[in-house]
């Protein structure tokens, strides 16, 4: 109903007030208070006629329940609650997006709902259509009358769809949430972990002072080399814990994750090779390969070779062309796709198959 | 027999008792299946002979609808010219429409032509089949009474020529064209490519025939040759033949809609030598079994159930375990059945491919004024208000005089 009004405002009429605001875009055009001298200013619409209005004139106007819109020529019964802060910058956008929410709410079907691609392709053209039309102030009443036919119609499967959808949203922000918390205690851990490390450094720091001051000081040098060295290989076993206590992390998370499963469908199903015609090729040939001669010397002499080979002379001839062989052409290729093509199609016998 | 049947087995598409062939693999047929040359530009005879029919059907449509307008258009003019020869014209004895025999002679006179115009260019043979391919798939969705075949049939070879990326460019193209304009052929490219639906790439049967012509080398010569009388140049002249054989008569006719390019191909070997490409055939694909089986015409598998049976007896009788016996029974039955879709499969590719000699050769040349007659029909329903307007100079030249009298 609203967007009915919204496209019979439609585009002329509009288009004015988007000249309009150009010239005084900081500027309530009620109140006149301008955005330079009250910085605080915020501009609000309605989707009823999409004019702006500034805060302090919306609760001036609209406190006492729903009044005529302040603009010249425009009129339109407004209410308070209807009313929100502008996002785009171009009112039409903005008005675009709101049609799109309001269609896309009643035409809630996802690809999951079709039986194939060509008819979700339909379903997403209709609604696109049907948005259009809205938009533009083409057929509108027809439109809205079809929009509201369709919701009454389909109004269980709309609500369904709005569950599963809403439950859905509900596993991925749990989810989100999870492997915030995860990331965290990895962050945690690894803090921790060297604090530790920083502490251990300098006992040992210590130690190999005490050790060079009391100690014989005939091989500091040996003393400095074993230090290093246990440093490193604590460096390591650290490392290794470090990892360790991750992995931990990481299995308790997925045990615990609602989308885990369909995550390693998704990674399982990336993980086999993609064939575009969904499935493997058949690789047995239908004709096994005569011997061809395929390198430079047999070639260039390819009188001599090709007695077991395939017999065209033309073809044989050009093998021995320098240029050709440098920018690659090789004999095989010919041969090869030729034979290709004698049996790509041999056996559909159309007369059946299109019957 | 039985070590055999691991080799067979292995070559057998998707035969159940094969574990390998669980998951399904993509064949060359498949391939060929998912061309838009299969999915769309296919036929059987029947829906063929629909579409044209329903091609001509529309175009009459159109015809019709065109010549009532400048009927009704040229009536108004001068109305008392039509009322007083009411008998002479009417719609009914002036209107003269194509009928689907007459548009199919007519498009068969103008196919040859399409390769007259090729090899004056000098294009490769191709962009000739190609031309043809788009001329014949374009009468296919519309009508003469629509389009003119005389600039389409230019603008095909164009087409073709960049499709198959041989440039001409529009200026040398029209310069050799008398009487035709580059706007001509410019405008009716997008027509052409819509009534195409876009589809450019075609398979031609020629390069199958070229792979045909190594596989029979292979097949029949190597290791050692199998025939006789046949050497590397009885192949190449069979080969020269059937290019031919291709150039006269698949390229003018329907095939190209009807068979796979590769059958096709064969039928133009098949016609040309029979006996070397029978040999070649069964060979290739009754493999092993040819020469046991090419006496046995009829019911090949009886005597091959009645050896198994009683090789099971035989095997019972010397007291080996049922079980034993059951499996390698089911293995040989399993072999048998292999070789009977061998057997089926190659009866059908020869039964397919003499049916494509069949259709290959029943093109006819339309006579010459036979087809002058369509060609002025054609113009009058294309131009109806022609038609009309020597109609009515008729009728009065045939007053003059007698006034004067």
């Amino acid at each position: 109903m609203s967007s009915a009004k919204v496209a019979s405002t439609s585009n002329s009429l509009m288009s004015d007030y988007f000249e309009d605001d150009r010239a005084s875009k900081d500027m309530c055009p009620i109140c006149k208070t301008d955005k330079y001298l009250s910085p605080n200013m915020k501009f609000l619409i309605n989707p009823e006629c999409y004019h702006k209005i500034c805060e302090s004139c919306v609760d001036r106007i609209f406190s006492l329940g729903p009044a005529p819109c302040p603009y010249p020529n425009c009129g339109k019964i407004l209410r308070k609650n209807k009313f929100k802060k502008q996002i785009f910058d171009d009112l039409r956008i903005e008005r675009e997006i709101d049609i799109r929410k309001k269609v896309g709410n009643i035409y809630n079907k996802t690809e999951e709902d079709f039986s194939d691609l060509k008819e979700y392709n339909k379903y997403l053209e209709s609604v696109e259509n049907i948005i259009f039309n809205l938009n533009y102030g083409i057929d509108v009443e027809e439109t809205e009358a079809n929009l509201i036919k369709y919701e009454a119609e389909h109004k269980i499967e709309i609500l369904e769809k709005n569950l599963n959808e809403s439950k859905k949203n509900a596993d991925l922000a749990k989810y989100q949430e999870a492997r915030e918390r995860l990331k965290q205690e990895k962050i945690r851990i690894q803090k921790q972990m060297e604090v530790e490390d920083k502490e251990y450094d300098k006992q040992q720091q210590q130690e190999l002072l005490d050790k060079l001051t009391s100690g014989s000081s005939a091989n500091t040098d040996d003393i400095i080399k074993q230090q290093n060295n246990n440093k490193l290989l604590r460096a390591s076993s650290r490392k290794k814990k470090l990892q360790q206590l991750n992995n931990q992390l990481d299995q308790e998370f997925n045990k615990t994750n609602p989308l885990y499963k369909h995550a390693k469908d998704l990674e399982d199903s990336y993980k086999t090779p993609f064939t575009p015609f969904k499935g493997d090729r058949d690789l047995n040939k239908n004709y096994t390969l005569l011997p061809i001669p395929n390198d430079v010397d047999e070639l260039m002499n390819i009188e001599n070779h090709i007695a077991d080979s395939y017999h065209d002379p033309y073809v044989n001839q050009l093998a021995k062309n320098k240029e050709y062989l440098g920018a690659g052409w090789r004999l095989q290729n010919v041969f090869e796709r030729a034979l290709d093509e004698a049996f790509i199609g041999l056996g559909c016998i159309i007369e059946k198959e299109k019957a | 027999m039985k070590e055999s049947t691991t080799d067979t087995k292995s070559s057998s598409e998707g035969s159940e008792e094969n574990p390998e062939a669980k998951r399904k693999r993509i064949s060359n047929d498949d391939l060929y299946r998912r061309s838009t040359q299969f999915e769309i530009w296919s036929y059987t005879a029947e829906s063929l002979e629909a579409a044209k029919k329903k091609a001509n059907a529309a175009g009459q449509i159109i015809a019709t609808k065109r010549f009532n307008e400048a009927f009704a258009e040229l009536k108004k003019a001068s109305p008392e010219v039509f009322e007083n020869n009411k008998d002479k014209l009417n719609p009914e004895s002036l209107l003269n429409l194509i009928t689907f025999e007459e548009e199919s002679k007519y498009l068969n006179y103008y196919t040859p032509n399409i390769i007259q115009i090729a090899k004056f260019f000098k294009m490769p043979t191709q962009v000739k089949l190609t031309a043809v391919s788009f001329f014949k798939k374009f009468y296919l969705e519309n009508s003469v009474m629509q389009y003119h075949p005389k600039n389409i049939m230019y603008t095909c070879v164009f087409l073709a020529a960049k499709s198959e990326n041989y440039f001409v460019s529009i200026e040398s193209f029209v310069k050799a064209l008398k009487g035709t304009d580059a706007k001509d052929i410019l405008d009716l490219e997008f027509i052409i490519l819509s009534s195409l639906k876009f589809t450019l790439l075609v398979h031609h049967p020629f390069r199958p025939l070229y792979g045909f012509f190594l596989d029979f080398q292979a097949v029949l010569l190597h290791p050692s040759p199998l025939m006789y009388d046949v050497s590397v140049n009885t192949l190449g002249t069979l080969y020269d033949k059937a290019k031919n054989w291709l150039n006269e008569n698949a390229v003018l006719s329907d095939v190209a809609f009807l068979f796979t390019p590769p059958q096709i191909a064969l039928a133009a070997m098949y016609d040309v030598d029979k006996r070397v490409t029978d040999r070649y055939l069964k060979r290739k694909f009754l493999r092993d079994h040819a020469d046991k089986l090419d006496d046995i015409k009829e019911e090949p598998e009886n005597g091959d159930v009645k050896k198994e049976e009683a090789k099971v007896k035989i095997e019972g009788d010397k007291n080996i375990d049922n079980d034993a016996a059951d499996s390698t029974a089911t293995k040989t039955h399993g072999e048998t059945s292999d070789i009977q879709t061998q057997r089926e499969q190659y009866e059908t590719l020869v039964r397919t491919i003499r049916k494509c000699i069949k259709v290959a050769k029943q093109v006819s040349k339309s006579p010459q004024d036979e087809v002058k007659e369509i060609d002025r029909k054609c113009f009058f329903a294309l131009n109806p208000r022609k038609l009309i307007e020597k109609q009515v100079k008729k009728i009065a030249k045939e007053a003059a005089p007698s006034e004067v009298v």
